[in-house]
């Protein structure tokens, strides 16, 4: 997660229950905002609540992809993306740090972090990425992508 | 800890660089920066957990 992430919102929208768990890896300021100020808010101007929905839908069609990508793809072209949309996220241009362990990779993937750290060693090797403790430092992306996808 | 949003001046350009209100005319982001409350959490400190019930602020 990055400055300027939103977390949380499921249950804000819904008032159901918190369906993932976030715990700060570094000293973090979040900007709350209550449930019922953000559901006041939605009913009193409108384009908000559409501007809402059309977010969420965003996030729905990413669900959609990695649902699909977990289903047709093996696990080094689903890292690749998986690091990739991190990277997308940060906003950063490379050479990109992505804070992540590879417990959590492995976690993203459901994979064994044995497997996630083997590809992510021949990446190293190769000099697509540089791998550090609970970081990955994203270099070609252009090259990792390939290479998974021949793996 | 919570704290009033005092500083909304920073909250209005963490909300503007963000995704999801990026695009949102300048009254509406003024509304949400209002509408927030700083939490400050130390490494290592849970923000919520999954099963949680409850708000967040």
């Amino acid at each position: 997660m990055v400055a300027g992430k939103i977390g949380g919102e499921i249950a804000a929208l819904d008032g159901g229950l918190r369906t993932a768990t976030w715990i700060a890896i570094e000293s973090t300021t979040v900007f709350a905002i209550a449930r019922t100020n953000l559901l006041e808010l939605m009913t009193k101007r409108p384009e908000f609540a559409h501007h809402m929905v059309e977010v969420l839908c965003q996030r729905v069609r990413t669900t959609s992809q990695q649902v699909e990508d977990a289903a047709f793809l093996a696990v080094p072209e689903r890292l690749a993306r998986q690091i990739l949309s991190m990277v997308s996220a940060s906003e950063q241009s490379l050479p990109c740090r992505i804070q992540i362990s590879q417990r959590e990779l492995a976690a993203f993937l459901n994979a064994s972090r044995q497997v996630v750290n083997g590809y992510l060693q021949e990446w190293q090797r190769l000099g697509f990425i540089k791998v550090g403790r609970g970081y990955v430092e994203v270099q070609n992306t252009v090259g990792m992508l390939e290479h998974a996808a021949q793996s | 800890m919570s704290l009033p949003a005092s500083t909304n001046l920073t909250v209005l350009s963490v909300l503007k660089a963000g995704e999801w209100f990026r695009g949102l005319e300048q009254s509406l982001l003024e509304q949400l920066a209002q509408l927030s409350v700083i939490r400050n959490f130390s490494a290592g400190e849970t923000l919520f957990q999954r099963g949680d019930r409850g708000d967040f602020v």
